[in-house]
C-alpha cells in the first residue's frame, strides 16, 4: 500500500522514471524480440501467451519443488515450519522475490504490450485492488486459481458489457455499464459465499465429480 | 510560438477536415462510414462525459437527418464506454477497429497516448478535438495523429497572453507567480513544457501544484495556493475536479476572478453546483457559444422535433466565459 503511493509521487517528480516524457506517460514504439515484430494484436497475443505458458510452467515446478514446500509450511503455520528447520526469513524472501517478478513482468506487458503507452494513473490503487481479488476470487495458494481470478477480474466485465449487444437488446451505454457493475459486484459476492476458497476449489470439485459421474460411491 | 502553432494547427485541422470529407467521396459504393464513439458516461468525469456524447451523437444524427449524411454517405456510429480508463478505451478502440472505423476520436488524452502507437499500425486517424498530444501538431512526426482546433500549448498560451494583457504588457509579468492547479494525468500535465518556456522568457515564477485523480480531494493542493498566493491560478481540470476546485477556491478565499480554465475547465456542470462562489471565475472556450450558430439551430430543432433535447444541453454545457 505504502509502494502504491511512494511510486506514484516519484514517478511524478523524477523525470528520468518517465524518460522526460511532458505528459509523463511513457511510450515505446517499435516493439520486436529477436526482430521479430509485436505490433499486431495476434502477434502480441502469442507473445504474451509464450511468456504467461513460460512463466505458469516456472510457478508451478517452484511449487512442487523444495523451495514451494518451504513456502506452503510457512504460510500454514510458521512457528512450526521454523521448528522443523525452515529459515522463515529465507522462506518468506524468496516467496516476496519470486511473486513481484513475476507481477513485474505481468505489469511490463500490461503497460507496453497491451496499452503501449501507460501513466501511473494505468497502475492506480484499483489495479493493486484488481490484483487482489484475482488472486482471493481465483483461489488462495494455486496456479489455476490465478488463470481463473484474472478471467472473471477482467474478461467478465467486458463480457457483460457486450452482452447487451449480442443478444440485441436495445440498451443504452450507460445503463449497460452501471448493470456491468452491478452484476460484477453481485457474483465476487456470490463466488465468495458459495466457494470462499475460490474459483479454483470449484474447479476442482467439478473435475472430482466428473470422475466419478455417472457412478458415485 | 502562438501564431505558428495555430497556423499548424488551422493547417491540419484542415488536412483532417478535407480527408475526413473526401474519404467517404471516393468510398461513395459504401454508402456507410462507421465512427466508432468512445464515450464515458460513468465515472467522475461522466458530468462533462454525458453531454458531450450525447451532443456528438446528436450531430451526427442531424448530419444523417438533414443532409442524408456526407455526400450521401450515412455515419453509422457505435458506443464503447470507456469511463475515461485507458486500459478499457484500448479494449474500445479493438473492439470497435474491426468494424472498419473512419476515425477515431478517444474523447481522452490518456487513451490518446496509448492509440498514437496503435493508429499508424492500423491505419486508422486519430482525431483530438481540443485535447490530446500538443507535440502531435507536428503532423511529419505523428502521422496519424489529427488535433484540430488547438491543443493545450494553446490554451496555455493564449491565457498567458491574456494575463499579460490584463496586466498591461507581458513584461509586467516579471516577479508574478502563476499557479498551474492541474489534473494529475497526461492532459494535466501538458501544458507545462509551454508554461514552463513562458516563465522563463517572462520571468514569472510557476508553479505547479497537482491534483490526485479524479479531484474530489483537493484540500492538500489549496493549501499550497493559500501559503503561496499566488497571483493568478490555472485552473487544469475535468470532471468534479473543477467543481471541487471552485469550492475549495471560496474556502481558501481565493479570488475566482484571477481563475482561468483550460476549455475542460469551463463547462456548465463546472459551475453549477458551486452556485454563487463561481462568479468571476473565467474558462477557455473552444467553441462559439450561445443559439446563433446554423448547425446547434439545426441540432436542436432536429432533435426536438424527435423529443431529443440533449443538444441543447450539450450546448449549454460547453458555453462558458469567453477569456481570450
Amino acid at each position: 500500500m505504502a509502494a502504491q503511493f511512494f511510486v506514484d509521487w516519484s514517478f511524478l517528480r523524477i523525470k528520468w522514471f518517465t524518460n522526460d516524457s511532458s505528459s509523463g506517460s511513457v511510450t515505446v514504439s517499435g516493439l520486436q524480440v529477436l526482430g521479430i515484430p509485436i505490433e499486431s494484436p495476434v502477434q502480441k497475443y502469442l507473445f504474451c501467451l509464450t511468456v504467461v505458458a513460460v512463466f505458469a510452467l516456472m510457478a508451478k515446478n517452484l511449487v512442487r519443488g523444495a523451495i514451494g514446500r518451504e513456502w506452503m509450511a510457512m504460510r500454514d503455520m510458521d512457528v512450526a515450519a521454523a521448528v522443523i528447520g525452515i529459515r522463515p526469513v529465507y522462506a518468506k524472501l524468496t516467496a516476496f522475490a519470486v511473486s513481484s517478478f513475476i507481477v513485474g513482468v505481468a505489469g511490463g506487458l500490461w503497460g507496453f504490450v497491451h496499452l503501449g503507452s501507460w501513466e501511473p494513473a494505468a497502475f492506480s490503487i484499483d489495479r493493486s485492488f484488481q490484483l487482489l481479488f484475482m488472486v482471493i476470487i481465483g483461489g488462495l495458494g494455486s496456479i489455476m486459481g490465478s488463470f481463473f481470478g484474472a478471467a472473471f477480474i477482467v474478461i467478465l466485465p467486458i463480457f457483460l458489457n457486450q452482452l447487451p449487444a449480442w443478444l440485441n437488446i436495445p440498451m443504452s451505454t450507460a445503463t449497460a455499464s452501471h448493470l456491468e457493475s452491478m452484476i460484477f459486484g453481485a457474483l465476487i459476492v456470490f463466488f465468495l459465499i458459495v466457494e470462499p476458497h475460490g474459483l479454483a476449489r470449484l474447479w476442482s470439485i467439478a473435475k472430482e465429480k466428473l470422475r466419478l459421474w455417472p457412478f458415485p460411491h | 510560438m502562438k501564431l505558428k502553432s495555430l497556423i499548424k494547427g488551422a493547417a491540419l485541422a484542415a488536412l483532417s477536415l478535407s480527408s475526413l470529407l473526401t474519404a467517404p467521396a471516393a468510398l461513395a459504393q459504401a454508402k456507410e462510414q462507421f465512427f466508432p464513439l468512445l464515450v464515458y458516461r460513468t465515472g467522475p468525469y461522466a458530468p462533462n462525459g454525458v453531454p458531450w456524447a450525447n451532443g456528438k451523437q446528436d450531430y451526427i444524427k442531424m448530419i444523417n437527418a438533414r443532409d442524408g449524411g456526407i455526400n450521401g454517405v450515412k455515419i453509422t456510429y457505435e458506443e464503447c464506454e470507456t469511463g475515461y480508463a485507458t486500459d478499457r478505451g484500448v479494449e474500445c478502440y479493438e473492439r470497435l477497429k474491426g468494424k472498419g472505423a473512419s476515425m477515431i476520436d478517444p474523447q481522452a488524452t490518456g487513451i490518446t497516448c496509448a492509440l498514437t502507437e496503435k493508429a499508424p499500425v492500423d491505419k486508422i486517424p486519430l482525431v483530438t478535438l481540443g485535447y490530446g498530444l500538443s507535440a502531435s501538431q507536428d503532423g511529419g512526426v505523428f502521422k496519424w495523429n489529427f488535433p484540430l482546433m488547438g491543443s493545450y500549448w494553446t490554451a496555455a498560451d493564449i491565457l498567458i497572453q491574456h494575463i499579460g494583457k490584463k496586466e498591461g504588457g507581458l513584461d509586467k509579468l516579471k516577479g508574478k507567480k502563476i499557479a498551474l492547479v492541474y489534473h494529475d494525468s497526461p492532459f494535466g500535465k501538458e501544458p507545462m513544457p509551454l508554461l514552463e518556456e513562458r516563465s522563463k522568457t517572462h520571468g514569472f515564477e510557476l508553479l505547479k501544484i497537482p491534483v490526485t485523480a479524479p479531484g474530489v480531494e483537493q484540500k492538500s493542493a489549496w493549501l499550497q495556493v493559500r501559503q503561496q498566493r499566488p497571483d493568478y491560478v490555472l485552473l487544469w481540470g475535468w470532471g468534479v475536479m473543477n467543481s471541487t476546485a471552485l469550492k475549495e477556491a471560496q474556502a481558501t478565499g481565493y479570488p475566482r476572478d484571477k481563475m482561468y480554465g483550460v476549455w475542460w475547465a469551463g463547462a456548465e456542470p463546472d459551475v453549477k453546483d458551486v452556485g454563487e462562489g463561481a462568479k468571476g471565475y473565467n474558462a477557455l472556450a473552444l467553441n462559439t457559444s450561445g443559439q446563433s450558430p446554423k448547425v446547434i439551430q439545426d441540432t436542436s430543432s432536429m432533435c426536438m422535433t424527435r423529443g431529443r433535447a440533449r443538444a441543447r444541453r450539450m450546448r449549454s454545457a460547453r458555453c462558458s466565459t469567453p477569456a481570450a
